[in-house]
C-alpha cells in the first residue's frame, strides 16, 4: 500500500515538473536606438511600423537625431 | 473485510478484466481515451484559428477593407499543385514557374484588394493570411482524420494522431505566435540572413544599389574587396530571389568571382545553443529548390567556391521576433565574415555575400 501511495505522489510530482518545463516564455519587443551624433544608444518599446534603420526621436542626451539600431525580442518574468 | 469478502472481490475483479479482453472491449475504451484527447486539442487548434481570422479581419479592416471575408475566402484555400516529378526534365524551370505564379497570384489578389496601401504593408497582408492559412490546413487535416478514423474504428489511425498531438499543437502555438511579428513587422529569426547583410553594408562604403526581382544587390569595397551583398528588399515582409539573382550577377560577372557566401538561419538540434554560429560548405538557403540549384549552378559553373554561415535557433525563435540573444550572434556573425574574406580571398577579390532569409522590419 505504502508502494503504491508513494508512485502516485511520484506520478503527480512528475506531472507538475513537467508542466513547469513546458510553460513557454513570454517575450516584448524592444528598440534599441542610437544617437547619431554621440553615438549613446536607448532602449524602448517598439512602436508598429518601426524597422532597423528609421530614423525616429532626438537624443536626450546632445539631441541629435536616433537610429534605429535593433529591433528583439527579450524575455519577460513574470 | 472478511478475508472471504476480498477474494470473492478479486474474483470479480479479474473476471471483469477477463470479459474485457476477450470481447476487446478495452481496445474501445482505449480508443474512446484516444479520440477524446485528439478532440481537446483539435479544440484548442480551432479555437486559434478562429482567433486568428478575427486578428486578421480587424487588420483589413483598419486598412480600409470592409468586406475581408471574400479576399479571406479565396486566400485561406489557394493551393499549389507540385509539379510532376516521376518525369524529372526541367522539374525545378516547371516548380519556379508554379511557385511565381502563386506568389504572383496572392500579391495580385490583395493588390486589388487594397489598391491604397504601400507595397511594404501589402506584404505584411500576404505573410499574415498565409499563417492563417497554415494553421487553417493544420486544423482540417487534423479533423479529417479524426472523423475517417473514428468512423473507421482505425485503432492505427487514432493512435498515431494522438502521439503526434502534442507536436502539431506545438506548431500550431508557434504560428499564432508568429502573428504578432508579421502583423507589425517585426524581424524575426528567420531574418539573421538580411540582418547580418544589413550589418556588414553598414560598415562598408556602398557604392551603388539596385533592385532586381524584389531582391536588393548592394555593391560596396570593403577590406579592398569588391562585395556585392545580395539580399530580399526591405523592410515588407519579402525573401526575394536570392538564387535567380546570384545565377544572374555571375553571369554579368562573366564568372569572375572569387568567393559567395549564403548567410542563413538553420534549425538547431535539441541540445545546441540558440544564436550558435556554425560554418561550413554550400548553399545556406531553405526554398523548396530553384533558388538553391540556381545558386550551385553559378557555382560550379564558374568553379566558385561556395561557402555557407548559418546561426542555429530552433522553429519558434525563426518564425518569432529575433531572440537578444540571435540579434547579438548576428553581430558575432558579421566578424566571423570578416575572418572568412581575409583566409579565403586576397585583395581586389569579387565576393558575392548574400543574406537569406525573410527582410521583415530590416531594410535595403
Amino acid at each position: 500500500m505504502a508502494l503504491l501511495i508513494l508512485l502516485v505522489l511520484y506520478m503527480i510530482y512528475e506531472s507538475y515538473i513537467k508542466k513547469r518545463r513546458e510553460k513557454e516564455s513570454t517575450y516584448v519587443t524592444r528598440e534599441a536606438l542610437i544617437c547619431l551624433n554621440c553615438r549613446y544608444v536607448i532602449e524602448k518599446d517598439f512602436e508598429p511600423g518601426d524597422f532597423i534603420g528609421l530614423i525616429k526621436d532626438t537624443c536626450p542626451r546632445c539631441g541629435g537625431k536616433m537610429k534605429i539600431k535593433g529591433i528583439y525580442g527579450v524575455e519577460v518574468r513574470i | 473485510m472478511s478475508s472471504t469478502d476480498l477474494s470473492t472481490l478479486l474474483q470479480v475483479a479479474w473476471l471483469i478484466i477477463f470479459i474485457l479482453i476477450i470481447t476487446g472491449l478495452y481496445q474501445r475504451i482505449q480508443l474512446k481515451l484516444w479520440i477524446l484527447n485528439i478532440k481537446i486539442r483539435l479544440n484548442t487548434i480551432k479555437s486559434i484559428f478562429e482567433e486568428d481570422k478575427i486578428r486578421v479581419k480587424n487588420m483589413l479592416r483598419n486598412m480600409g477593407l470592409a468586406t475581408s471575408e471574400v479576399l479571406l475566402t479565396r486566400l485561406l484555400d489557394f493551393f499549389t499543385i507540385e509539379p510532376v516529378s516521376i518525369e524529372p526534365t526541367d522539374i525545378i524551370k516547371r516548380m519556379d514557374h508554379l511557385l511565381r505564379l502563386t506568389e504572383n497570384s496572392i500579391k495580385k489578389l490583395v493588390e486589388e484588394a487594397l489598391p491604397n496601401i504601400g507595397k511594404n504593408e501589402r506584404s505584411l497582408v500576404e505573410s499574415t493570411i498565409s499563417i492563417v492559412a497554415a494553421i487553417g490546413l493544420i486544423y482540417k487535416i487534423v479533423r479529417h482524420y479524426i472523423i475517417q478514423g473514428e468512423r473507421e474504428e482505425n485503432y492505427i489511425l487514432i493512435m498515431q494522431l494522438t502521439y503526434l498531438m502534442p507536436q502539431i499543437l506545438k506548431i500550431t502555438k508557434i504560428y499564432h505566435e508568429a502573428l504578432d511579428a508579421f502583423m507589425y513587422g517585426k524581424p524575426i529569426g528567420d531574418g539573421v540572413g538580411p540582418l547580418v547583410a544589413y550589418m556588414l553594408a553598414e560598415k562598408c562604403n556602398v557604392t551603388s544599389k539596385r533592385v532586381i526581382d524584389d531582391t536588393s544587390v548592394l555593391e560596396a569595397v570593403y577590406k579592398d574587396r569588391k562585395l556585392i551583398i545580395v539580399k530580399a528588399e526591405g523592410p515588407g515582409s519579402n525573401v526575394g530571389h536570392p538564387g535567380a539573382v546570384i545565377n544572374r550577377i555571375v553571369e554579368e560577372l562573366n564568372g569572375n568571382v572569387n568567393l559567395i557566401l549564403t548567410i542563413d538561419a538553420a534549425l538547431k538540434l535539441e541540445g545546441e545553443d540558440s544564436g550558435s554560429i556554425a560554418e561550413g560548405v554550400g548553399a545556406a538557403i531553405g526554398d523548396p529548390g530553384p533558388e538553391k540549384i540556381a545558386i550551385e549552378r553559378a557555382a560550379s559553373k564558374y568553379n566558385i567556391p561556395l561557402r555557407a554561415l548559418v546561426i542555429k535557433m530552433d522553429l519558434r525563435e525563426a518564425l518569432t521576433v529575433i531572440r537578444k540573444k540571435i540579434y547579438e550572434s548576428c553581430e558575432a556573425a558579421v566578424s566571423y565574415i570578416d575572418r572568412i574574406i581575409e583566409e579565403s580571398t586576397t585583395k581586389g577579390s569579387t565576393i558575392i555575400i548574400a543574406g537569406i532569409g525573410n527582410t521583415m522590419g530590416i531594410p535595403g
